[in-house]
């Protein structure tokens, strides 16, 4: 789940899940939502995997989030899945399931460490990023 | 915040003294007048300085124009000095559009001459410089071709075809880097900017004739009713790859050189560490490519124009100058590297190139003497955003905006009426009072007013 708010010059995203890596895989959903895909090229699924290890969660997520956006850029994919082949909360390969487009409707320049921080409470995972448009 | 944190020095001149926090280094400044400062408390564009001054190395004091909002890491309007041998490099206090910069072009046509072909000549170039969201130029380079063009910037662009040898003379730096390195780009980074050369891509990002409106001191070949054009753009996807490989890099290095930061966003590396020479070799090189591609929309819009207005009419390169950039310069004796996030090099008599909205106005300025004195040669960089996007979407209708701006003159040639909205210049700040303060501070003086007359957006 998550929810998205726009600030002077970014968008924010606050993303809240039960389990780490459901969080992990809204959050890339959410980035494709900002992104505006527009029009399927193809119905064809596209696939990209990704290996990762970070020192904190957080820090695993921006990088993953950061991996999504450069394949969407590079190839026009608008990524809205992911399967984890294993994951840990500093430690992941996953692939990135998505469909190609002819483009987005909005330029995001990058996921941010900005004020990032992923964390645990009553309500699950939780964690607001700052992407830069 | 709140603004009895701040010692007022001047009128235009505000200081956080680093007894604000105990982790500061050195003072953070802000310039600006006190209505604007009300403005900027209403954000996070202080806290963001004073984690500035957290930064190991810093000179002086770290400053916020008056222009300044909140950015992510760094605020945008920022100006932050390091010694070139016992500081750091920060990729965010560059941003992540590297070298997104501005270039006036000086035409030798009145607006009463041309303007029944201004309509004409907003359409021509909106033909000839692709726009909007991820949109690719009709030059593609691959390989050593693209690795020329990131080692050569502006230059290369000229042996390609764009231009001629005499703009280079009117580009800050001469539109090239000694210490790019293609090699220090990464392959995404090269991907996402192959087909970029040459587009302006969206956003704040335009180009827009003017006319001049007033002119304040008669230097650089301006005159008032003259036409002028500006160019707002940067290094496009390659340049946000590059601040986003490098930022991942020294998040990660940090621990390894001793660095805690209060947002690691403020990622840093000595500069004279592997991590921070490598990426001082690669933002060159996209601060290269960001020069390249302005050279090229250049020549785009002089074909443009000399379809319109016949063979000889003429677009002279007045300045080009980056706004998003880290720079090796020399304040009282001492070797620096000088981050400008939203923020322009002002040295005395340089044009100082200050973007409105498209509403508005824009500014030609000079830098004067108090820039290399109080600011390490930087000014302001433009008006400076207050509402976001989305609001702007949310309140402004397109089809009122475009009837408005007609109404003001100003022709809009916009791929997307999002793209025109967001830019509506309701979204910015009071461009007069932000000049005023730079004016006032000594840091520049006022050459031109300039006023749109159309305005091609992605």
């Amino acid at each position: 789940m998550w929810s998205i708010d726009h600030h002077t010059a970014d968008v924010r995203v606050t993303i809240t899940a039960d389990r780490l890596s459901e969080l992990f895989a809204d959050a890339v959903r959410a980035l494709t939502q900002v992104l505006e895909p527009e029009g399927s090229a193809s119905r064809r699924d596209i696939v990209f995997g990704v290996k990762l290890e970070a020192a904190d969660s957080t820090a695993l997520l921006v990088d993953f989030l950061n991996e999504a956006l450069t394949a969407s850029h590079i190839h026009r994919v608008a990524f809205t899945d992911v399967n984890y082949q294993s994951f840990e909360p500093t430690k992941l390969a996953a692939t990135l399931i998505g469909q190609k487009v002819r483009g987005f409707g909005e330029d995001v320049k990058s996921v941010t460490y900005h004020g990032a921080r992923v964390t645990f409470g009553e309500d699950g995972w939780s964690v607001t990023l700052v992407l830069d448009i | 915040m709140r603004k009895q944190d701040l010692n007022k020095l001047h009128d235009w001149l505000w200081e956080i003294p680093t007894t604000y926090r105990a982790d500061m280094r050195v003072p953070a400044r802000v310039y600006t007048d006190e209505r604007m400062l009300d403005s900027i408390l209403g954000d996070r564009s202080l806290e963001q300085l004073v984690n500035v001054a957290t930064l190991p190395g810093l000179c002086k004091y770290v400053i916020a124009m008056p222009d300044v909002h909140e950015g992510y890491g760094f605020p945008i309007g920022g100006v932050a000095a390091v010694d070139a041998k016992t500081g750091v490099i920060s990729p965010g206090g560059i941003g992540y559009d590297i070298n997104c910069g501005v270039r006036l072009l000086r035409s030798d046509a009145q607006l009463v001459d041309v303007r029944d072909s201004m309509r004409k000549l907003a359409h021509s170039i909106a033909r000839a410089i692709p726009s909007g969201v991820g949109r690719g130029g009709s030059l593609t380079l691959r390989g050593d071709d693209f690795d020329r063009v990131l080692a050569g910037g502006a230059a290369r662009a000229v042996e390609l075809g764009y231009g001629e040898p005499a703009d280079l003379q009117s580009i800050e730096s001469g539109g090239r880097l000694d210490a790019a390195d293609p090699s220090a780009v990464s392959n995404d980074a090269k991907q996402r900017g192959a087909d970029q050369l040459g587009t302006i891509g969206s956003g704040n990002h335009f180009v827009e004739i003017d006319v001049v409106e007033h002119v304040f001191e008669k230097r650089f070949g301006i005159e008032q009713g003259q036409v002028v054009v500006q160019i707002h753009t940067g290094s496009r996807g390659l340049g946000h790859q590059v601040a986003t490989d490098y930022i991942k890099a020294m998040a990660r290095a940090m621990p390894k050189y001793g660095i805690e930061l209060p947002d690691r966003e403020l990622a840093c590396a000595p500069l004279e560490s592997v991590e921070g020479r490598r990426y001082l070799q690669a933002m060159s090189a996209a601060a290269n490519f960001a020069w390249a591609n302005r050279q090229i929309i250049t020549a785009g819009i002089r074909r443009a124009w000399r379809h319109e207005l016949g063979a000889g009419a003429r677009l002279d390169l007045l300045y080009d100058v980056a706004h998003n950039v880290a720079k090796s310069e020399k304040y009282d004796g001492r070797n620096m590297v000088v981050h400008r996030k939203g923020a322009t090099r002002a040295f005395p008599g340089q044009p100082v190139l200050i973007p409105g909205s498209m509403g508005t106005a824009s500014y030609l300025l000079a830098g004067a003497e108090a820039s290399m004195r109080d600011t390490f040669g930087s000014s302001c960089h433009g008006a400076g955003r207050v509402m976001s996007r989305t609001r702007a979407k949310k309140e402004i209708d397109g089809h009122e905006l475009r009837a408005r701006l007609e109404r003001m003159g100003i022709i809009a040639e916009a791929a997307s009426t999002k793209g025109l909205v967001e830019e509506a210049p309701e979204a910015y700040k009071d461009v007069d009072a932000v000049v005023d303060v730079v004016v006032r501070a000594g840091i520049a003086t006022k050459v031109a007013r300039l006023k749109p007359v159309a305005v091609v957006k992605g």
